[in-house]
């Protein structure tokens, strides 16, 4: 009787061990098996196999010929030195070409990755995976010295420039309600990937990639397809941003992995004529270039190659010297925008390291593939190495000036409250956007499309960019946090300086733009420049209140945080519509738009009615996704609780949906288009000087000290740039 | 605690360093000098200004007047003050023997190796300077603010690669042989070991390397070399306030690193404490039944029983 209950128990036990051995083997082949599709129709992504037509084999002859093209300049040099000694002009010309056809001459130079392909017999990119032949793992120093190997796929899937957010602390935004992002709690998903801009006007997920029917006056009214989508600046290949990392488990899909755009980054003879929008039966992603000569040109990451996209930012599309805008694509080539991000080229001939050779990556020191962006930051963007430090002080030390021996030391005696940029950036492309109005777009005959209006595009002073006190923190929507030394509680910029524009000059500009765009009355124009000068009049006496107090509470506190100094800033609105229902004191949830709509039929709110049916912003609207992200998100931009009342109506209609500019204005940081020589004592030092003291929350008498120093007149009068004199109202 | 020594300035002084402090405030005042590459700072920070010893002096009273108008000329950068210009001459400052630390600075090895470019204030900075030891009740504060000063080179490899062209070497490793060496560094100064002691306040002349004191027992023995050293203010100090006969018993008694624990001193009074309170009622109740049992003694006796 007890043998046989024994054996019966065994029998259990292992029948159990058997069932959950099965359930688990179950269990983790059903979510390797299911959990992609299963992602997939909750997000409403695609995934599919990544090919690309520039991916082409090529024979040895003409591997060897794209060789000797892509080695032409470097033997020319290395010739010429050699003929250098020869006195007939004629003489030399013949003997440098001589070296040119030599055989020895031409082997093994230039582009070592030649030699490479040449010895293993590559004669076809594949993409990532002809990378990791030889680069499965790299060496990779770390900031304190020590040195170790890393998977160099999981490292670049890993890097914010393919995830574009993090789910991690390190961010140098601080919330409304006084939180820093992810630094406490449950971490959300934060960077590009999910930040709604008023820049680009739409999401990633809504404005990946589009395709614009456009009819531009020199096609006489023949269909010209465009190419438009945040996915031109991604290192991914695949039909939508890397979604499946927003998760803290899963990971994307093997094929956008295969997707990876290695050679934007390392290639130097990339081809931006081939980074266009195309279609195939899954749907709508970014080409890119893949061929053999441009994968022979690896290096290093060169200038060249980070610009290919942050030019974008910088100098802008058009930008002469943005050489990306000259390669728009061989087919539906890109819209070009002609406002700014920051109007701060990093070109030689706007700024002084470009100028001096100095790359990219000498500034932004990477581990691996991960790039520092520098400690301080205002906005929301997602930072691979938060705590690495890319500063002028690293190069330049705490005493930088040295040639003007009779001013070295009061200019070193500033950069305890002054930041270098504020003095080494004097003024930005004009084409810096300040204004961008996404509600009333304007018709362009010459590109055929409807375009978003910028009502402000200034690179003054004052007008496109302006000086605030800065400690290294933003909020949530851009804002540079800091406090005047003194502490008195007269700067508070959220509730004053950063809510509206002064400037008549800039008043003025606007007021023109709008007139001839709109073809409004001047009641009309008045009343639409009310919320662009004072940005607060927007909100009811409640939200107002709202506002103050929670500035008292939970902002000022992160003001007063280290030390603060003066730096320039971009200054930025837009007007966009919001999801009135998500409001709070410092702005509304900003809805995004479908670029194919707003650009062919310039009705803004059908644009917006298109974009918000895209699955993953209804998922916005529902659980989990309301739990899992949006309702901490929500507290961090100020709103109590994120509503999950779609802002689409059952009949198809906008509901509670109001267009309206930004609660305050945004600053953006500038610290690019540095130039040798800074502004002068008095340019800042007078009473109409670039700086506003009052604005700075100075006391009366400090900026009567300030603007009337007994010193300046011992220094030259005023900079090169004619640094205006400043009107203020 | 340190005691103020110095006096509140009086008003025109203060309105005429105002002047000076207008720039001379700001933390990055400072230039790099064109000769060797090193920074010059000209920052003073008003508080420490006026806490220090110098507190009470017009800026002007030690750099020269020249420096009143504005700009400086290039040409005073190359002027260099010297803490004997003041100090020499003044009678009040007699106690301080500044000819004597003069000498012992110029036999240390610091001028021995460096010569003209070690001066006074690569240790001191005369805009912050306080005397201490002197008059510091607490070693711990003394040993913290002098250590400090040695630890502005000898903690900052680039300092002293630029000073003497070689690389410094770590702090931890060349006294990995000194047993216990962080509570060293907590309990005694740097110079302590490494001048050779003198009449002067605080001897000056440090020491080479090899000629700093190795020998445990030169300091932790009844006659040790701190006394003339690092509690040498100490114990004039005492001895004034505890009177000659009792500082100097309980002086020479001492075993630095021994009794100079609070609580192992307290614990010690206890122990003996109890010890004497333990003998004491073990003889007070041998004494007690004695006697109890001599007294039956008697009263069986009285009442004859055997």
């Amino acid at each position: 009787m007890r043998k046989q209950a024994s054996a019966f128990a065994k029998t259990r036990i292992g029948l159990a061990v058997l069932v959950l051995a099965a359930l688990a083997v179950g269990g983790w082949l059903s979510a390797k098996i299911f959990y992609e599709p299963a992602f997939e129709w909750y997000t409403g992504v695609k995934n599919g196999p990544l090919t690309f037509n520039t991916s082409v084999a090529v024979t040895p002859a003409e591997f060897e010929k794209i060789a000797r093209e892509l080695t032409a300049q470097e033997r020319q040099d290395r010739a010429e030195a050699l003929t250098r000694g020869k006195k007939d002009a004629f003489t030399r010309k013949v003997e440098t070409d001589m070296l040119m056809n030599t055989a020895s001459f031409s082997s093994d130079t230039g582009f070592k990755h030649i030699k490479y392909f040449r010895d293993a017999g590559i004669l076809r990119y594949e993409g990532p995976g002809t990378c990791l032949r030889c680069h499965a793992d790299i060496p990779v120093n770390h900031a304190d010295g020590t040195s170790g190997r890393v998977n160099t796929l999981d490292d670049v899937v890993n890097s914010v420039h393919f995830t574009f957010q993090k789910r991690a602390a390190g961010f140098s935004t601080y919330g409304y309600n006084g939180k820093q992002v992810n630094a406490e709690g449950r971490p959300i998903p934060v960077g590009k990937i999910d930040r709604a801009c008023g820049i680009p006007g739409s999401f990633t997920w809504t404005g990946w990639a589009a395709l614009v029917k456009s009819r531009p006056a020199s096609a006489h009214g023949a269909v010209v397809m465009r190419s438009e989508g945040c996915g031109q600046c991604h290192i991914g290949g695949n039909y939508h941003p890397a979604t499946e990392k927003m998760l803290p488990f899963g990971d994307v899909p093997k094929s956008a992995k295969e997707g990876i755009d290695c050679l934007i980054c390392h290639a130097q003879a990339y081809d931006m004529n081939e980074k266009y929008v195309i279609q195939d039966a899954v749907g709508l992603r970014w080409n890119q270039d893949r061929s053999l000569k441009a994968a022979m040109s690896v290096t290093k990451p060169s200038n060249k190659n980070c610009l290919n996209c942050h030019q974008h930012n910088f100098g802008g599309d058009t930008y002469a010297d943005n050489s990306a805008s000259h390669h728009p694509g061989y087919l539906n080539p890109r819209i070009l925008h002609d406002g700014a991000k920051r109007g701060m080229p990093f070109d030689p001939k706007e700024d002084v390291h470009a100028a001096a050779g100095v790359q990219c990556l000498d500034c932004h020191v990477p581990e691996g593939h991960l790039i520092p962006r520098g400690t301080k930051g205002t906005d929301l963007v997602a930072n691979d190495l938060p705590n690495k430090v890319v500063a002028c002080e690293n190069c330049h030390t705490s005493a930088p000036h040295t040639k003007n021996k009779l001013m070295d030391v009061v200019l070193n005696g500033h950069v305890a409250r002054v930041a270098c940029e504020t003095c080494h950036i004097k003024q930005l492309r004009h084409q810096s956007v300040v204004l961008r109005d996404w509600v009333h777009p304007t018709y362009s005959p010459e590109e055929g499309i409807y375009i978003f209006t910028d009502v402000l595009q200034s690179g003054k002073a004052d007008e496109g960019f302006r000086y605030f006190w800065y400690n290294g923190n933003g909020t949530f929507l851009a804002n540079a946090l800091g406090d005047n030394p003194d502490k008195s509680g007269r700067y508070n910029p959220l509730m004053d300086q950063m809510t509206r524009l002064t400037n008549p000059a800039g008043i003025e500009e606007v007021r023109r733009t709008a007139k001839e765009s709109f073809h409004w009355s001047d009641k009309q124009i008045d009343d639409y420049l009310k919320p662009i000068v004072d940005s607060l009049s927007q909100l009811t006496p409640e939200m107002l209140e709202k506002r103050r107090a929670m500035i008292a509470r939970n902002i000022i506190p992160v003001q007063d945080l280290g030390d603060s100094k003066i730096y320039p800033f971009k200054l930025f609105n837009a007007m966009m519509y919001e999801d009135m229902t998500n409001q709070g004191p410092f702005g509304a949830m900003l809805l995004p738009f479908d670029y194919p709509t707003y650009y062919e039929t310039g009705v803004s709110s059908e644009a917006v009615r298109v974009a918000i049916q895209n699955p993953m912003i209804k998922r916005m609207y529902q659980y989990p996704f309301k739990i899992y992200m949006m309702d901490a998100f929500m507290h961090y931009f100020g709103v109590d609780q994120w509503s999950d009342v779609y802002p689409l109506a059952d009949d198809g209609t906008l509901r509670n949906v109001e267009p309206h500019w930004m609660r305050q204005y945004g600053t953006l940081m500038l610290n690019h288009s540095i130039k040798k020589d800074g502004l002068l004592c008095a340019d800042c030092h007078s009473s109409h000087g670039l700086i506003d003291f009052k604005a700075l929350g100075y006391s009366a008498q400090r900026i009567h000290d300030l603007e009337n120093l007994p010193e300046v007149k011992y220094f030259k009068k005023a900079s090169s740039p004619k640094a205006a004199p400043v009107k203020r109202l | 605690m340190v005691r103020m020594t110095t006096l509140p300035q009086d008003p025109a002084t203060a309105a005429a360093n105002q002047k000076c402090l207008r720039c001379h405030a700001l933390t990055t005042l400072g230039y790099r000098n064109a000769a060797d590459g090193l920074y010059v700072n000209l920052s003073v920070s008003p508080a420490e200004y006026h806490a220090s010893n110098h507190g009470k002096l017009a800026c002007v009273k030690c750099h020269t007047k020249a420096f009143q108008t504005f700009p400086h000329s290039a040409k005073l950068r190359r002027k260099q003050l010297v803490c004997l210009d003041c100090h020499k001459k003044d009678r009040k400052l007699l106690k301080f023997q500044f000819p004597g630390i003069l000498r012992e600075f110029q036999a240390s090895v610091h001028v021995q190796k460096l010569g003209k470019k070690f001066t006074c204030f690569q240790c001191h900075d005369p805009h912050g300077f306080k005397i201490h030891a002197r008059v510091s009740r607490r070693v711990a504060q003394t040993v913290l603010y002098d250590n400090r000063i040695c630890l502005q080179c000898h903690g900052n490899e680039p300092a002293v690669l630029l000073a003497s062209g070689k690389p410094q070497p770590s702090l931890d490793l060349i006294h990995a042989w000194l047993p216990h060496t962080e509570l060293h560094w907590a309990n005694v100064r740097c110079i302590d070991c490494h001048t050779s002691p003198s009449n002067t306040g605080v001897s000056h002349q440090i020491l080479p390397k090899e000629r700093a004191v190795r020998d445990c027992v030169r300091c932790h023995s009844s006659n040790s070399l701190l006394l003339q050293s690092l509690y040498k203010f100490q114990a004039r100090q005492e001895r004034s306030r505890d009177g000659f006969l009792n500082a100097t018993i309980l002086n020479q008694s001492y075993v630095i690193g021994a009794t100079r624990n609070y609580y192992l001193n307290v614990l010690s009074f206890v122990v003996f404490g109890l010890t004497v309170a333990g003998i004491a009622v073990h003889a007070g109740l041998r004494r007690y039944f004695n006697g109890k049992r001599a007294a039956e003694d008697e009263k069986r006796r009285r009442h004859g029983q055997p």
